[in-house]
């Protein structure tokens, strides 16, 4: 009887934290995904923009698709791609710690950008991309971390504007800041991808399980087996209903909620 | 009477004895242009089928009804087979100096061409797919087409795509000069190095360079004929082609900046070689972009030229929504070849009628992608013909542009 008060008093802590626990990884799941919202927005405008540019480009290099200009030869054989992505091969043992540790990298994103940047980076589509063609890395590897690799330079400092010729429409050069910005919000999408799952992850595992669903009247011998399950289940929780058997899945939540807090710390500091 | 002097198209008593059939023809096939209501009609589509549907209402009638699936490249290529084929029909009817004034209007066709097929063949594309892909207008003959991209590159290789395009092509005489503009130093042009000569332009001198270089002597000849024939041709087509190198003059410096023609050495040699002799910039104008190296300088040197000051206000004003320097500069160019169609008894109408049509093309092709990429908000941003609201007509009779 002494020892009601202190377990109750327990009881209503743990319930309090749990719920603070909940509510912060809940708005934190409902900011990511507005932000990712966002920026697939802001993706598929500059991917929009950079398609309809090259459009203008096209027709203001006079002859139409008969120009010996921009589109009636590519070259796409004899260059590669200046940024190359790989995905993560999910290892099946990973715990989301582990895929939080994978994501921290310095400056807290997720990728690094190699090349010459024509311009810093800023939000809204404007100048920024790396104006180097390079060589792909062969990565016959299928895991490997998500990164954004730069490959190693054929032809260092070579603008990729001159596929297109020395003299090229101011269309053509809008179109690929278009899609360099573009790329940018690609990766920051799939960063708030991850950052989504994990912290929907998070949130699930705060979640008390539901309730069983009330079985169909049955006979007297099954009736006896769900009062059984439903003793089992009040031993677990408790005199005031608290998840105690639940205590696993919040000490992982929290350890998570505690991981995610020190990224962001060391996204603001980088 | 009937004039004697083959180089002469006649004046208002003599023109119609020779050119006023092909003149009457040309009048005819501009009652075919696209009006006002066709060009809303075609906003107001939906699909590319929508559009064909309502250019069978037109002068185009069912010049795509063989077609399954339909683009915008497919709408242009068709397009194009018409204006040309309608081309043609002008040209079978025509007598000299008609005959050549129009053969002058295919040149620069032909200059794309083997522009197209030199590229081609250096970047080491299939020679079918290079023919397909060349402009009807500038088509010789097929030998000569097909000679172009086989040639090998060895000395004997070069040597035989000089002597083809040279002597086979009616452009043979630009790349002539060209070549000898451009020679090594201490090589002797009419030696026997034609295939080195030929060897170090196609190897060391970038295509974009030949191709412009090319045009400036094309756009330089087309002017001198243009002139020693004289009259109210004389008159019309000079005003018209000067217009046309203050464009490529403006836009070969504006497209330089940022890539390697903007280095300081590059300016006073290759950029500078690129600028024609003809029209309201040159010489002083042309000569003071040589020291341009941006946008600001170049604004500079335009700042004298109301009509070009007028157009650059339109490109810095470009990010703000509204139409690039190069809708201001085929606005003017309607203008131009509009009033063209006005006067008689000269070579004008039959130029005019060629622009035309391929800017009436280019509209088709900018309302095409429009629909097919969701763009409807620009779909309206295309140069209207003949049409009584045309922003220079509205600023002629009174009101705003």
């Amino acid at each position: 009887m002494e020892g009601q008060p202190a377990q109750s008093g327990l009881a209503a802590s743990t319930s309090r934290r749990q719920c603070s626990l909940e509510t912060s990884l809940t708005l934190a799941l409902l900011e990511a995904a507005d932000e990712l919202h966002n920026a697939k927005a802001e993706l598929s405008l500059c991917l929009k923009q950079g398609f309809f540019n090259m459009t203008k480009a096209r027709l203001a290099a006079g002859g139409g698709a008969h120009s010996a200009g921009i589109t009636v030869l590519d070259t796409r054989e004899e260059f590669h791609a200046a940024v190359t992505v790989e995905l993560l091969d999910k290892d099946p043992d990973a715990s989301p710690a582990r895929e939080l540790r994978a994501l921290k990298l310095p400056a807290g994103h997720a990728f690094q950008r190699a090349g010459n940047d024509d311009a810093p980076h800023s939000s809204g589509g404007s100048v920024n991309g790396s104006s180097s063609l390079r060589q792909r890395n062969h990565a016959g590897s299928d895991s490997s971390t998500i990164a954004e690799e730069a490959a190693a330079a054929s032809a260092a400092g070579k603008d990729s504007m001159q596929l297109f010729g020395g003299l090229v429409p101011p269309a053509l050069r809008k179109a690929k800041r278009n899609f360099s910005s573009a790329l940018d919000y690609v990766f920051l999408a799939a960063e708030l991808t991850q950052r989504v799952a994990l912290l929907y992850r998070a949130v699930l595992q705060c979640v008390p399980p539901p309730p069983p669903a009330p079985l169909p009247p049955a006979s007297a011998e099954q009736q006896q087996q769900p009062a059984a399950a439903a003793d089992g289940e009040a031993a677990l929780r408790g005199a005031d209903g608290a998840d105690v058997g639940g205590s696993a899945q919040q000490t992982e939540a929290e350890s998570l909620a505690a991981q995610l807090e020190q990224v962001e710390l060391s996204a603001d500091s980088g | 009477m009937p004039y004697t002097d083959p180089e002469d198209p006649g004046d208002i008593a003599s023109f119609n004895v020779h050119n006023g059939f092909p003149e009457a023809l040309v009048r005819g096939f501009k009652s075919g242009f696209l009006t006002e209501a066709d060009y809303n009609n075609l906003c107001q589509c939906e699909n590319l089928d929508d559009v064909r549907l309502n250019l069978q209402e037109s002068d185009y009638d069912q010049f795509m009804s063989a077609q399954t699936k339909v683009t915008p490249a497919l709408v242009q290529e068709k397009a194009i087979l018409k204006m040309v084929k309608e081309f043609n029909f002008i040209k079978a009817q025509a007598q000299e100096p008609l005959v050549t004034f129009l053969e002058y209007i295919q040149y620069e066709y032909m200059i794309e061409n083997v522009m197209l097929l030199l590229k081609g063949t250096l970047s080491g594309r299939n020679v079918e797919e290079l023919i397909d892909q060349c402009h009807p207008l500038g088509l010789f003959a097929p030998a000569t087409m097909k000679l172009i991209p086989l040639f090998e590159a060895s000395p004997k290789g070069y040597a035989d795509l000089y002597q083809t395009v040279l002597i086979d092509t009616p452009i043979g005489d630009y790349f002539s000069r060209f070549l000898e503009e451009h020679k090594p130093t201490g090589q002797d042009a009419a030696g026997a190095e034609n295939a080195g000569m030929v060897r170090h332009v196609l190897e060391e001198v970038e295509i974009e360079i030949i191709k412009n270089s090319l045009m400036k002597l094309y756009l330089e000849d087309f002017y001198r004929f243009c002139e020693k024939i004289g009259g109210d041709t004389a008159e019309v087509m000079c005003a018209l082609l000067g217009a046309r190198a203050d464009r490529n003059a403006i836009n070969i410096t504006l497209n330089s900046f940022g890539g390697p023609l903007n280095e300081p050495h590059m300016r006073t040699t290759d950029r500078r070689r690129l600028y024609p002799a003809i029209g309201t910039l040159y010489p002083e104008a042309t000569s003071d972009f040589t020291e341009v190296s941006d946008e600001a300088q170049l604004a500079a040197v335009l700042e004298p030229f109301p009509v070009f000051r007028e157009i650059w206000a339109v490109h810095l004003n470009e990010n703000f929504g509204h139409k690039s320097i190069d809708d201001a500069f085929y606005e003017r160019d309607v203008e131009m070849l509009e009033l063209a169609f006005e006067g008689q008894m000269h070579f004008g109408p039959f130029y005019a009628y060629v622009k035309l049509k391929e800017q009436e093309i280019r509209n088709l092709v900018w309302i095409g992608e429009c629909i097919v990429q969701r763009q409807r908000d620009e779909i309206h941003k295309f140069v209207p013909l003949f049409s009584e609201n045309a922003p220079w007509r509205v600023a002629r009779r009174g009101g705003a542009r």
